[in-house]
């Protein structure tokens, strides 16, 4: 198979979401010399075009999770042989993400989290009902860049603003950006910023532009 | 009842087992598509508030389906509460019948207030009252709290309690002030302990047992069912659908319809009222074309089929614009071709707090002037006004906050936002619509 081809088909699988194909599809494309870097824009590429589709209701939350699921299996194989150096170029940068104590609702944050996967971020979703402590380990564990927090409940939002406490008491804040987003009318701009956030994103599109205007990536 | 909250709880809890995502991606995207696909459901932009009876039939067929083989999925148990046909047919018969028909004479039930959306405890009673005293108010939907005393309301603290309690016991007197005292409230609260802060003598309380969207309920409840089944209450069961999730507008539809099935099914007995409402995910807003449609189609499929079918108006703009009232206005009038037996407002999609009275009076003098539009004519007038304002539903207008457009002591909208409510109204009237207002 041509180069061209090999990432013709790199690409179609991620569009598949086919996890297992898109490992095979990643090895190929490391046997037939092709450079790592043009591979993951291949992917990127697919992403990208995934996250299109599901703007425009032609995917939805399963699809985007399944293709996220396929872009890291081919992104590990690729990784595997990359330098350090090589490696930080294709990290945007690193997020955790998750629902703050007491809230469970999860269905923005899914979203927001596989839109920054597409767009190139690492994500950890550590999944609804967090503690702040549980945002901080996290987030040193995996030497965050961002922490990104969501809820949907009025009762819930302030542990957003215990996080950001945290955070201070730790001595720790300015290790980290923070995003806080959520219900309209519950989280507003104004309260993001009264809390000490670096940023409020009122939907997942918005959420990737901050991120990435934060760690200064445009 | 169909069954007991123990046999819910053991079938949460012995039900077929899988991953969360398998359900989602299985059972909600999987099979919807193939249903929508089967029974031919089609999104049709053109027509917000379709007249396609045939329609109504299918989409009915496809819920009924779905419901049967998916049941509603326990989140902390990954179970599946699964209810023959026959504990379905049994939910069916004590779902609550509608209190219009499709195309009715007369108009809606109406509540208004602001539904659980954060409001500052300084501005808590003059925003109820402004609501309360309006005309044609059944029901008062309380905000939240956001602080009591000070210390901001959070949920895992002696607050989820408090605040909910001082919302009832302030709501019930901007009732009596409004001289209104026997109304309903609805409480604000979201959470377990929260819904039923206020129970406790006031006897015009009705909690609301919040179910995640997209058939899923959770042990919190399922818990909340059971209290309010041995305290002998009249609750509410209430869902939200979200379009562009897990489905599109058709998709979605055929979950909402499953899900009142399900709500009546499981949590059905003793409730008051079962419902879901349609509500487009990109916003959190019901007022939008693609909202419109589905919620149609299911309000005009559940009268069909004798269950009662309430809505909600959730707009995008804040209050003090004219784009709010238009909203309001436009659901409104879908509500009325579809059969929905009751409606009001106003939450709001908008980041700025709280709408306000006046955002509810156009919503009442809309359900007073054009009830007994059919759907044709409904459609028509949808569609003009939704002309108007779709394409600023991504940058609403800015609007103002309750307490910049409304004098604070006398609980009177200030002449600006009254003028602009006087504007709108005629520029609405200029393209068919009726207002009737309340007899002074």
């Amino acid at each position: 198979m041509s180069k061209e081809a090999v990432l013709k088909k790199l690409g179609e699988v991620i569009m598949n979401m086919d996890e297992e194909a898109a490992r095979k599809s990643a090895e190929e494309a490391l046997k037939a010399g092709i450079d790592p870097m043009e591979a993951f824009k291949a992917m990127t590429a697919s992403m990208r075009k995934i996250g299109e589709l599901f703007a425009k209701m032609e995917l939805f939350i399963p699809d985007l999770l399944m293709a996220a699921e396929a872009f890291t299996a081919g992104s590990d194989v690729l990784k595997s042989v990359l330098s350090k150096k090589e490696l930080e170029k294709t990290r945007v940068g690193t997020v955790v993400i998750g629902t703050v104590k007491g809230d469970i609702h999860d269905l923005g944050k899914k979203i927001v989290a596989m839109t920054l996967s597409a767009a190139g971020f690492e994500v950890h979703d550590i999944g609804s009902d967090q503690s702040p402590e549980n945002f901080l380990s996290e987030a040193e564990k995996v030497n965050a860049d961002i922490i990104a927090m969501s809820a949907l409940m009025s009762s819930t939002i302030p542990y957003m603003k215990d996080t950001i406490k945290l955070l201070e008491d730790e001595g720790v804040r300015e290790k980290y950006k923070v995003i806080l987003g959520g219900g309209p009318g519950v989280l507003t701009p104004d309260l993001a910023d009264e809390w000490g956030a670096d940023g409020y994103g009122k939907d997942a599109e918005d959420a990737v532009k901050i991120a990435k205007k934060l760690l200064g990536k445009y | 009842m169909p069954i007991k909250p123990i046999e819910v709880y053991r079938r949460a809890t012995t039900g077929p087992r899988m991953e969360e995502k398998e359900f989602d991606r299985e059972i909600l995207s999987k099979r919807v598509g193939e249903l929508v696909k089967e029974y031919d459901i089609k999104y049709d932009p053109e027509n917000p508030v379709p007249s396609d009876d045939s329609l109504l039939d299918d989409v009915w067929k496809a819920g009924y389906t779905f419901a049967l083989e998916a049941g509603m999925y326990c989140t902390d148990t990954k179970r599946r509460i699964i209810l023959s046909e026959e504990e379905i047919k049994k939910g069916l018969q004590i779902a609550i019948p509608p209190m219009r028909n499709i195309e009715d004479k007369e108009p809606m039930s109406l509540a208004a207030g602001p539904a659980g959306i954060p409001t500052p405890e300084e501005i808590f009673v003059p925003l109820h009252m402004s609501y309360a005293q309006e005309p044609g108010v059944d029901q008062l939907w309380s905000g939240a709290l956001s602080t009591y005393q000070g210390m901001r309301v959070k949920v895992g603290t002696p607050l989820e309690i408090i605040a909910p309690r001082h919302e009832a016991l302030m709501a019930k007197k901007v009732l009596e002030r409004v001289g209104k005292p026997d109304l309903i409230i609805l409480p604000a609260g979201a959470t377990t302990y929260a819904s039923f802060a206020g129970i406790a003598d006031l006897d015009v309380l009705i909690p609301v047992l919040p179910s995640q969207p997209e058939l899923k309920t959770n042990l919190s409840v399922i818990t909340m069912y059971s209290i309010a089944d041995e305290l002998e209450l009249a609750w509410a069961a209430g869902s939200m659908e979200l379009i562009g999730t897990y489905a599109g507008p058709a998709g979605t539809l055929v979950m909402g319809v499953a899900v009142i099935i399900l709500l009546y099914g499981i949590f059905g007995g003793g409730a008051a009222g079962c419902g879901t409402v349609m509500t487009d995910s990109k916003y959190s807003i019901s007022t939008s074309r693609i909202n419109l449609w589905p919620q149609s189609i299911f309000t005009q499929m559940c009268t069909k089929h004798n269950i009662l079918s309430g809505d909600w108006v959730v707009p995008r703009a804040p209050t003090c614009t004219d784009m709010v009232l238009k909203e309001g206005v436009t659901q409104t009038i879908m509500d009325l071709a579809s059969g929905a037996s009751s409606s009001g407002g106003s939450g709001s999609g908008c980041a700025i707090g709280p709408a306000s009275g006046l955002d509810y009076r156009i919503i009442y003098e809309t359900n007073m002037g054009m009830a007994g539009i059919n759907r044709k004519n409904a459609n028509d007038l949808v569609k003009a006004i939704l002309a108007m304002y779709e394409e600023m539903i991504p940058n609403p207008p800015k609007g103002k906050k309750f307490e910049e457009c409304y004098d604070m002591k006398t609980v009177k909208p200030t002449k600006e936002w009254l003028d602009l409510y006087n504007k709108t109204k005629k520029e609405l009237e200029d393209i068919g619509v009726e207002f009737k207002e309340a007899e002074k």
